[in-house]
């Protein structure tokens, strides 16, 4: 037993595991343990092995802003459009006044289906009186995409940046390939 | 053209109630276009040479909660939009169609004409 106490005596100390977080625009460095260790400016982050370990790769320099703050953008949004869908689950008969019908399980159980493929991408979503639910995307550029999904099929319209329009149906299967498409494709 | 798609004047405004559920709201504060796709054709006032705030009133009156978006007869006009009088107790109300007023079909704006209203609001009341 004293022999394999020994060694783990002999075993190199492991560094604590650090995390890079943003909070109130203050760069931290947290260890896995939960402890936070003092705030860093951009550069003292930037020398931190990790990094450093990256710029010897080559790698392109990283701005980790961006990277978080779009992610928790995304995130956000797409938290919104799970409880925008949910919501619209429980509207009634005559939700808009004017006639229009409560929104139908098998359609509603779909778009749940197909926005789960879009967490990347998170549409904004709106009923609409035909029956149908509205997913819509948009670009910097200005160009814009729309799905009204049915229960069958969904009918996409896409606006380019250079003011084209298209407009063809398509199975819900597609969507998400279509969305990626749309995000990856350059103006038009 | 029929005598109910009424000549209108280009420098008109429609006036059309957005639902107070805000479900039609964007994140950044515009409005979808599917607040503007009815099978029914899409409600709204013609302003018929009213102040707005004269319109809001009478819109108010029908107990018409939500925001009310302004829109240019001249937007309509260009996407081809179908303004139609269907001889309703409110004067001013119109229905907006896709094509001349079909009793019995579909009557939703395209999704060309439905983006033309909502990207070219002049005012929200």
């Amino acid at each position: 037993m004293p022999k394999v106490k020994a060694e783990r005596n002999e075993l190199p100390k492991k560094k604590p595991r650090t995390r890079v977080t943003m909070k109130n625009g203050k760069v931290e460095l947290v260890t896995m343990n939960g402890a936070k260790r003092p705030s860093y400016t951009r550069d003292s982050v930037m020398r931190h092995p990790a990094i450093g370990t990256l710029r010897n790769r080559s790698v392109n320099v990283i701005d980790i802003s961006k990277i978080e703050s779009s992610f928790e953008k995304n995130h956000k949004l797409f938290i919104n459009a799970l409880k925008k869908l949910a919501a619209i689950s429980n509207l009634k008969d005559n939700w808009n006044d004017n006639g229009a019908k409560r929104f139908e399980n098998i359609l509603l159980v779909k778009c749940f289906t197909i926005l789960s493929t879009l967490e990347k991408f998170p549409p904004e979503i709106f009923p609409v009186a035909d029956g149908s639910i509205q997913f819509e995307f948009e670009k910097e550029d200005g160009s814009y995409l729309e799905f009204d999904i049915f229960e069958n099929e969904a009918s996409e319209f896409v606006v380019y940046s250079g003011g084209k329009e298209v407009e063809k149906t398509i199975a819900c299967d597609k969507i998400a390939k279509e969305v990626k498409f749309f995000y990856e494709r350059t103006g038009e | 053209m029929n005598e109910r798609e009424n000549s209108v004047n280009s420098t008109d405004y429609v006036y059309r109630a957005i639902h107070p559920n805000r479900n039609f709201i964007k994140a950044d504060g515009s409005i979808s276009s599917a607040a503007f796709k009815d099978p029914k054709g899409l409600s709204v006032e013609q302003g018929l040479g009213r102040a707005d705030k004269d319109v809001v009133t009478h819109i108010r009156q029908a107990k018409l909660q939500g925001k009310i978006t302004k829109i240019s007869v001249k937007v309509c006009i260009n996407a081809n939009i179908t303004i139609y009088n269907d001889k309703a107790k409110n004067i001013y109300h119109r229905l907006l169609l896709n094509r001349p007023y079909d009793h019995n079909g579909n009557n939703t704006l395209t999704k060309t004409q439905a983006r033309a209203l909502a990207t070219n609001i002049s005012a929200l009341l």
